[in-house]
């Protein structure tokens, strides 16, 4: 038990230290900005993850964690109170990228994109609770309209919020996931070697 | 922009310290998902008068009726048209609604409310560094700290940036009206500049953030300091009391049960 | 008598994953209270030095091969803690907007922000803050938000953010470079100042500034030293121009008015005067 508590803290201390402390604020950041490019190009998601996602691949699982969790917390702050619920999922994103990151995921395309869908089915699996029991369902998104198609089908709320995330969040996810494999494997090698988890990009450097 | 987070008392104005604030803030937020819907109004009109009384009274309703009121209509809209778990249908104002639906509606949209009233009164008027110095002064983590003031400035700043980007790009032919394929792929000439020229920017400002010693650690000390009244110390341990002894006691009654 | 207060003796170093040497088998030493200017062309290794002498290397740069020693203030600086490092060697980088947190709301706190990672008694604080602003005369600037100063005005709150923690070691990367002339000409002004009382490191591009400055000047190239010793000696050779290492502008000029008129230079000028003397006598 103490050598995992300390293992446990050897990787947070890892994943944030030096470079990655303005980086992981970077991915908060670009969380919140993102919508405002999806917003742009008129795309039928939110992309509201790509910072998480990004910092997930470069800092690590826990550095993505803090990522998300600030992105939400600011979101509350900046414009939906609610959204610091949502903190669950984005621990499981976060979590869950920087596993798959470890294990070479974003260095293809063909496996970056199916590892993005499961990323998207257990994101809708954690948001459903808790958007069902706080909101009904509803969330604003553009997509509520499934949850009242779903419920007129005579399903239960949380059936309802659950088939409305499979339904978008494995497409967003996929694209998310899609995206960070173009963008990391497009950086330059110099900076990449100087975060944490630089290997889930270039294994063999050293 | 620096907001002040004074009350008024009947002793005059004065500042209300960030940790009271925050307590207070979880404690209705944890209450209003455990206590009956007497409770729940009661709480929602004390927040309503704190929120009147407060310097920000107009940032708060504004985004109240912006982000929270939308959802809470739609809420209730859902539920009184939809709700396949009754067959009870009553009229409300010449409009056929479902009767449980609409109850439940109520319940989720009255505390969908008093939480997020309670969440805008807290973040509205309490200055992020002001709860930045209080949390540090706890013992957080200064480096979870930075990267939450520094989130919040940096949204502002790439909001600029992408419009800018977003103009160059669609000047230079980027289609940006195709089809769904093409606008996804639009996508990357506007985000791979802004996350290259941030990526370099960590390393500069990561060395920054050294040289200033950000990664010490050690006892710190504070320029602004924060000091909590005798009255807030009191009001923060009656906070946690009350908020502990309701849980407890709803532990206990669903395990009864 | 002086004596040297930075010691660098055979010190290489490469970075993680790189098979080029930044710094190779690099040894001077610099005197207490010395102005030592620090050129070189681009990937000279000018700021790795710096790194190397701040102890930021081995925190920062961690996964680099290292060799040889730097002893700065009679510490090593390659196994130093950052907390006692600070307080004897302060390092401006080149960009002062990165180099502010940008967390803070004021220019007050902002130069306060070093001291209480360092857990420096409030008091202290208070006091270094005021000193630091008057000594740089941004008294006026302590309740502005840092993120709405000029360039300049950023350049002196980093350099206030620096001098608050005294240390006996300044070392500024390039300071000019995001500075107008007004800007120049201030930051000149206030190295004048500190001559005498701080040791100073100058890596500096534009060599206008180092006439009258600099008590010694060190030449990088490819991370091997170049030349060491009195800057006029430096500059006043042909040799200078011909490393393409570079030189104040009005030796450029006479250098190339010189050639033009198949005439030999002689020894060139180094300061502004000089070079106004050796035109009068040039046609």
């Amino acid at each position: 038990m103490k050598n995992v508590l300390e293992s446990f803290r050897t990787s947070i201390r890892k994943e944030t230290s030096g470079v990655s402390i303005p980086f992981i604020a970077f991915g908060a950041a670009l969380n919140l900005s993102l919508g405002q490019i999806a917003g742009l190009l008129k795309l039928p998601v939110y992309l509201d993850s790509i910072g998480t996602v990004l910092v997930a691949v470069l800092c690590g699982p826990w550095a993505a964690v803090i990522a998300g969790s600030v992105a939400n917390t600011i979101g509350s702050i900046t414009f939906s109170p609610p959204s610091v619920f949502f903190i669950p999922t984005v621990i499981v994103i976060g979590a869950f990228t920087g596993i798959v990151a470890r294990h070479g995921v974003f260095r293809k395309w063909y496996t970056a994109l199916p590892a993005g869908v499961i990323q998207g089915l257990l994101a809708a699996a954690v948001s459903a609770p808790i958007s069902a029991y706080l909101f009904s369902g509803i969330t604003l998104s553009g997509m509520d309209f499934l949850v009242m198609f779903f419920r007129a089908e005579g399903k239960s709320i949380l059936l309802s919020t659950f088939l409305q995330g499979l339904i978008a969040d494995p497409l967003d996810k996929a694209i998310t996931y899609t995206a960070a494999w173009v963008i990391v494997r497009q950086l330059p090698h110099r900076i990449v070697i100087r975060f944490p988890r630089y290997e889930n990009v270039f294994p063999s450097s050293d | 922009m620096r907001m002040s987070s004074h009350l008024l008392t009947s002793k005059g104005m004065r500042p209300v310290h960030p940790l009271t604030k925050l307590y207070f803030t979880v404690s209705t937020v944890v209450l209003c998902f455990l206590l009956d819907v007497t409770a729940q109004v009661f709480i929602a009109c004390l927040l309503l008068i704190l929120c009147v009384l407060t310097r920000q009274r107009r940032s708060i309703f504004k985004r109240f009726l912006r982000y929270v009121l939308p959802v809470v209509i739609l809420v209730l809209l859902l539920n009184v048209l939809i709700y396949p778990e009754s067959e009870k249908w009553i009229s409300l104002f010449g409009f056929r609604v479902n009767e449980v639906g609409f109850h439940f509606g109520l319940i989720v949209s009255l505390r969908l409310s008093v939480m997020s009233l309670s969440l805008l009164l807290f973040f509205v008027t309490t200055p992020p560094h002001l709860l930045a110095t209080a949390v540090l002064m706890k013992g957080a983590s200064p480096r979870i700290v930075f990267v939450f003031l520094h989130s919040l400035q940096l949204v502002t700043t790439l909001r600029r940036k992408i419009g800018k980007i977003f103009i160059a790009q669609a000047s230079r032919g980027l289609d940006v009206k195709g089809n769904p394929f093409k606008r996804v792929k639009a996508l990357f000439p506007m985000l791979l500049p802004l996350v290259f020229s941030y990526l370099s920017e960590s390393l500069e400002r990561g060395l920054a953030l050294e040289l200033r010693g950000l990664g010490i650690h050690g006892p710190k000390s504070y320029l602004v300091e924060l000091k909590e009244s005798g009255t807030e110390r009191v009001a923060n341990l009656l906070l946690l009391l009350g908020t502990s002894t309701v849980i407890l006691w709803k532990l206990l009654q669903w395990l009864i049960r | 008598m002086a004596h040297p207060i930075i010691t660098v003796e055979d010190y290489s170093f490469s970075y993680k994953a790189s098979n080029k040497k930044a710094l190779d088998r690099l040894s001077f030493s610099i005197d207490e209270f010395e102005c030592c200017g620090i050129i070189g062309p681009s990937e000279a290794g000018k700021s790795t030095l710096c790194y190397a002498i701040t102890s930021v290397l081995p925190h920062y740069f961690s996964g680099g091969k290292t060799e040889g020693r730097v002893l700065t203030a009679g510490l090593d600086a390659l196994s130093t803690p950052m907390d006692l490092m600070m307080k004897k060697v302060g390092l401006l980088i080149q960009s002062s907007g990165v180099f502010l947190s940008g967390i803070k709301p004021t220019v007050r706190e902002e130069i306060a922000f070093s001291m209480e990672n360092l857990g420096i008694s409030r008091t202290e604080i208070v006091e270094r803050i005021q000193s630091v602003m008057e000594e740089l005369g941004i008294e006026s600037l302590a309740e502005r938000d840092p993120l709405t100063l000029s360039g300049g005005e950023m350049q002196r709150v980093a350099l206030a953010c620096v001098l608050a923690l005294d240390p006996q070691v300044l070392i500024l990367d390039e300071p000019t470079s995001s500075l107008d002339g007004e800007g120049v000409r201030d930051l000149r002004l206030i190295l004048s100042k500190l001559k005498g009382k701080k040791t100073i490191l100058l890596v500096e591009q534009r060599m206008e500034l180092l006439p009258g400055l600099i008590d010694s000047l060190l030449v990088l190239r490819e991370g091997k030293k170049v030349y060491s010793g009195h800057a006029e000696r430096f500059f006043s050779s042909i040799g200078s121009l011909e490393e393409d290492i570079g030189a104040p502008i009005w030796t450029q000029v006479c250098y190339h008015i010189a050639s033009r008129g198949n005439r030999t230079a002689g020894t060139l000028p180094y300061t502004y005067r000089q070079a106004l003397k050796a035109l009068g006598t040039i046609r």
